[in-house]
């Protein structure tokens, strides 16, 4: 799992009002090269919760994101790569994602986050 | 050539075997009596075989909604065709109500690459001012022919039908046409003589290809006619088999009406723009793919899926890849052709055997998505996900993130649908437990499907997705609608004899309201369509059929038989 399949991620628990983001466990993490393409990087930036990406990147071990980030920065090759870096070439393969109201772990096995909500919380 | 050589050619070629793009068997001709090539022989406007054809497609709809469409020879002179260059566009005998959305979404994308400022005057259909193609209907107006006239701002949309629309043969820019070769060769001959010096010069290499529509004709034959067109076509140049500069196309029509529909006798030259490429549908054929599951996207239908959601850019302006999401991913058969167009794929699926475990293939090794990508050296997807689409996971405010959603909803026929449900249950050891789900009715689908993507996409993304329907099962005022979207295709494809699905595709149009989504839905009622009691009548047998509506066994076949237009099967 990506930090950008995270980022877009709540707790969907019925009543929580809280679940986001969720927390990250991260048992393994993995690095996998993908292409670097700054347009894509534009256009999906403002759809992104930076806080919660420089949240799930710490988690993940990866702390260069500055602490705010402003569409100027799009400009700066160099911020870009780190937002490539931590959004799309960070992987957790194994872990949890946790609620953080409620506690709940959501499991995340060979890459594939499990957000299948049980019975008594749908 | 004299009219009684061309009636040789004709002699000669009622001989050979029918053409070998036969469709599934039909219900009976009705000349079945009569020798075919008495038919043949006759092929002109006014036999009742060719009348009775024209009644069975008479209503064949476009699969486009609102294009922008004129008649034969209406063009000239229209305002819509202002500006624009007018090509043939020689389709496939294939999936009939795909091919106009195919090619013109096609054209819309070169239309984004080259002229994004036209953007904004609106390329939908509707108007003929920003529509990408104006189309021109073929010569007698009939809709199943397969040579249409696209309108079109520049060569380079003309060029782009051809080498994205898996549904056009070839494009070609017109010399002249006729109802006889005579009357060809007179067209061509007036043809305007700089024309003729720029592609036909003594520096330029040509190559002449005959094809022929309904009909076959021997290679001593195609000779003969192309030595015909020596008169008026004059080139100067140099023939060249292998590599020529320039193709012209000498294309002659004469159904006969077995297998293909009866078409109004018509010759047609040009010279080819671009000819079409088929190669990714046996590139990615299913057959050679590790990873299948029951339900699996046959290639072909998955390659137009994504096409006409245009999963490849999004507009010019941003020239990047789309974002493009399947939220029944299953084996991934509609991503694989997105990764091939080059978007940026995300699966969902709510089971998690499908998606991760996948199955062990013939030499026992693991097979899954993520292998099947390997194995086409496609980027895998950006990423997979365990959720139901009833009870979406995606946080709240997200929204304009997608530019497309493809996909093949469980409706029931083959796989149902199953979604989280509330239910009082004690769950001691959550890691472990498998919670239960239940079915999910195709209304309840669509309905949170739409919602989904009234929400995801950007405006201007699209959707298309495939619902089932079948005689008394399907009304067009059910087919789910949203106050963000836009309708614009509804194509049919046959399956059987009982059932047919319909792939729909939408465009959001403008932002997400939720205020106005709820009193929309809340004005529609609770989802409901009559398909959804397809599965049983599908399984029905005929007898059962039979004995439920009062009539004999042979009068329900009959009766079967005679719903299903002549001529149209599952790929037709």
């Amino acid at each position: 799992m990506k930090l950008l399949t995270h980022n877009m991620l709540q707790c969907h628990i019925k009543g929580v009002k809280n679940g986001y983001p969720l927390k990250i466990e991260a048992e393994k993490v993995e690095e996998r090269e993908q292409d670097y393409e700054p347009d894509f990087l534009r256009h999906i930036f403002p759809r992104i919760n930076w806080d919660a990406l420089r949240e799930g990147a710490a988690a993940m071990g990866i702390d260069d994101l500055p602490e705010s980030a402003s569409e100027e920065l799009l400009e700066d090759d160099e911020f870009l790569k780190k937002f490539h870096h931590a959004l799309l070439e960070v992987h957790l393969e194994e872990g949890a994602l946790v609620c953080p109201e409620t506690g709940r772990k959501f499991p995340v096995s060979d890459g594939i986050p499990n957000l299948l909500l049980q019975e008594d919380e749908c | 050539m004299p009219a009684d050589a061309a009636r040789g050619l004709a002699d000669a070629a009622k001989a050979l075997p029918p053409p070998a793009e036969q469709p599934p068997s039909g219900p009976g001709h009705s000349n079945g009596a009569t020798p075919a090539a008495a038919s043949f022989a006759a092929s002109t406007y006014t036999t009742a075989d060719f009348e009775q054809d024209r009644e069975y497609y008479a209503g064949l709809p476009l699969g486009l909604l609102h294009p922008a469409v004129l008649d034969h020879g209406a063009a000239a002179g229209c305002p819509a065709t202002a500006g624009r260059r007018r090509y043939l566009c020689y389709f496939l005998h294939r999936h009939l109500e795909f091919r106009l959305p195919d090619a013109q979404s096609a054209a819309e994308v070169a239309l984004e690459g080259g002229h994004a400022a036209r953007l904004d005057t609106g390329c939908r259909g509707g108007g003929g001012g920003g529509a990408a193609v104006v189309w021109e209907k073929p010569f007698g107006n009939r809709p199943e022919s397969p040579f249409w006239y696209a309108h079109v701002h520049s060569k380079d949309a003309a060029k782009a039908i051809a080498a994205r629309s898996l549904l056009t043969k070839v494009v070609l820019e017109v010399w002249g046409e006729g109802e006889t070769l005579e009357g060809l060769q007179a067209a061509v001959a007036a043809h305007p003589e700089a024309e003729r010096a720029k592609w036909g010069g003594a520096e330029q290499s040509f190559k002449f290809v005959v094809d022929t529509w309904g009909c076959t004709f021997t290679m001593a034959q195609q000779v003969e006619l192309i030595e015909s067109m020596e008169g008026c076509t004059r080139f100067q140049g140099r023939i060249d088999l292998r590599s020529p500069q320039n193709r012209f196309w000498l294309i002659v029509v004469k159904s006969n009406g077995r297998g293909l529909p009866l078409l109004p006798d018509r010759y047609y030259f040009g010279r080819e723009v671009a000819a079409g490429d088929r190669s990714v549908v046996s590139t990615y054929d299913l057959r050679r793919r590790r990873y299948l599951g029951p339900t699996s996207m046959d290639t072909e239908m998955a390659f137009l899926m994504c096409n006409i959601c245009k999963a490849r850019f999004c507009s010019a302006r941003v020239r990047r890849c789309s974002l493009v999401l399947d939220p029944f991913v299953g084996t991934g058969s509609i991503l694989i052709p997105a990764a091939h167009l080059g978007a940026l794929t995300l699966g969902a699926d709510i089971d998690i055997r499908v998606i991760k475990l996948g199955k062990k293939d013939k030499a026992g090794r693991q097979v899954n998505v993520w292998t099947n990508f390997r194995d086409y050296g496609l980027p895998p997807p950006l990423g997979l996900l365990r959720c139901d689409l009833h009870t979406a996971p995606f946080r709240d405010g997200l929204e304009e993130v997608l530019d497309a959603i493809v996909c093949d909803p469980p409706y029931g026929v083959r796989a149902g649908g199953k979604k989280s449900v509330a239910k009082e249950r004690l769950i001691t050891d959550r890691t472990s437990y498998i919670p239960s789900t239940d079915p999910y009715t195709l209304a309840e689908c669509l309905h949170d499907l739409l919602d989904a993507a009234a929400r995801l996409l950007r405006v201007g993304g699209r959707l298309a997705y495939f619902m089932p329907s079948a005689p008394g099962f399907y009304c067009e005022d059910e087919v789910p609608r949203h106050p963000a979207l836009e309708m614009l295709a509804n194509c049919e494809q046959m399956l059987t004899t009982r059932y047919s699905r319909r792939l729909i595709l939408m465009e959001k149009v403008k932002t997400y309201s939720a205020a106005e989504a709820a009193a929309y839905f809340e004005r529609r009622g609770p989802p409901r369509m009559s398909i959804d009691n397809m599965h049983e009548y599908i399984y029905k047998s005929p007898a059962e059929l039979a004995a439920e509506a009062g009539v004999t066994l042979e009068e329900h076949r009959a009766a079967q038989a005679a719903r299903i237009p002549r001529h149209r099967g599952k790929n037709i």
